[in-house]
């Protein structure tokens, strides 16, 4: 009785299997023009997916690496710094020269960064833009500058103590002379930009009493030690570097004159761009500012110039001829009358 | 024994938001892309916050609902919210970050 009922059983569930499994058979079974459509339909799908995804991560390329560009250059001010250490390389480095920091401009490319800027030359009363500069940053190390100047007499692009027509008393040059003939066929409604190289050095202060009010030293060129001595002894090809010595009433300048002297705004500078010396060096037009041994030199003996840039109107620039201070001068740039 | 799988009606407008989201996005992507090559000096807001986030939005509605969308919707939202922080940061750094101007 048992095994029969466990037959019947089992034929009932037998039957009930085949059923079902024909049941869904039939109605799930896609024909084959589904089929077709089902597979061509992943097909499209997976194509689209593909697609969609392969340009997704091509577009973000672009945006990725600006990104990360901008993120590099401003975590940890590095750009802020690099933009620092270029102005204030011109301010010691360039004679008569000044900037607009308000007027920098830069350009972040990937992983690149364009700085742009005007420099100016104070010529009589009034700021002349003296020429263009660009530098060009890979990450954080710089490319050497394009400069376009528009100037009648521009420093040469390297600069030495040969050329850069302010000469210490002590340095043995060769074929050096004034330019007062230059200076004595000038018309007299002119203002001029004039370079003295001193018979012996002196304090800022002296040189600016001696030379009186009707002209204005603008820059003066500090003896470090370095200037007098040949290459052999110098080890180093150095050029001239100095500091404004009027006030830059600019916010922005750092010679702004609010909380420390000029010489001091200068040794500071000087401390600041000897951390980051060969940046500072492809900036500039010297071959090496060698702060290492200057800075010292400076803070042992103060701040002590051999040369200075003048300007004032031609006439009283003519006058400084008989003077037994001036060793040497050179005239840089001429413009109309503006002393006022 | 219920098997059912198929509801086709169902799944059509989830699985176009969530894909909607993905072009979208792709659109505002490929926006931002022109803007930073040829250096555009206007902000391209449409690009950088509009289409985000609407992209954004269509992707989380894509993302509630039926599987298969699920992949654009979160490509969706990933690029929108890419785009979105992108946006953000580079006003950010501009202004206080990179060479600062009172």
């Amino acid at each position: 009785m048992d095994k029969e009922q466990n037959q019947n059983d089992e034929e009932l569930y037998q039957s009930f299997l085949t059923e079902s499994m024909q049941d869904y058979e039939e109605s799930h079974k896609v024909p084959e023009k589904g089929q077709k459509r089902l597979l061509k339909a992943g097909r499209n799908q997976a194509l689209r997916t593909n697609i969609m995804i392969s340009l997704a991560v091509l577009l973000l390329i672009v945006p990725v690496l600006t990104l990360s560009s901008y993120l590099y250059y401003a975590i940890g001010g590095k750009a802020n710094h690099l933009i620092e250490l270029a102005s204030k390389t011109i301010y010691v480095t360039e004679p008569n020269m000044s900037l607009e920091e308000m007027e920098l401009e830069e350009d972040i490319g990937f992983f690149t960064m364009d700085l742009y800027f005007d420099v100016f030359k104070r010529i009589g009363k009034e700021d002349y833009q003296a020429g263009k500069y660009s530098v060009g940053f890979a990450l954080d190390q710089p490319n050497f500058p394009e400069r376009d100047m528009k100037l009648e007499r521009p420093l040469p692009v390297i600069g030495t103590m040969e050329t850069d027509r302010l000469y210490h008393p002590d340095g043995t040059y060769e074929n050096v002379d004034s330019d007062w003939d230059i200076l004595d066929h000038l018309p007299d409604g002119t203002v001029g930009e004039i370079y003295l190289s001193l018979s012996q050095i002196m304090k800022p202060q002296e040189l600016e009493k001696q030379l009186g009010d009707d002209v204005e030293v603008r820059w003066g060129a500090v003896d470090t030690g370095l200037e007098d001595k040949n290459l052999y002894e110098a080890e180093y090809v150095v050029a001239p570097i100095g500091f404004p010595l009027q006030i830059d009433t600019t916010t922005w300048s750092p010679f702004n004159g609010r909380e420390k002297t000029n010489e001091e705004v200068f040794l500071d500078i000087l401390k600041f761009l000897a951390k980051d010396e060969k940046t500072a060096e492809k900036i500039s037009r010297a071959k090496s500012l060698a702060l290492q041994k200057r800075i010292p030199y400076i803070e042992k003996h103060g701040v002590q110039i051999y040369g200075a840039v003048v300007t004032g109107p031609t006439t009283e620039l003519r006058k400084l001829k008989g003077n037994d201070l001036i060793r040497v001068m050179k005239v840089g740039e001429v413009k109309l009358w503006n002393w006022k | 024994m219920e098997l059912e799988m198929n509801n086709k009606n169902k799944r059509k407008l989830p699985t176009i938001s969530g894909f909607l989201s993905f072009l979208i996005a792709l659109i505002a992507l490929a926006g931002v892309n022109i803007a930073l090559l040829i250096d555009i000096d206007d902000f391209p807001e449409l690009f950088l916050v509009q289409l985000p986030i609407v992209g954004f939005f269509l992707g989380l509605l894509g993302l509630i609902t039926s599987k298969r969308s699920r992949l654009y919707a979160l490509w969706g939202i990933g690029i929108s919210l890419f785009l979105l922080i992108f946006t953000f940061l580079m006003i950010g750094i501009s202004w206080v970050g990179i060479n600062p101007k009172p």
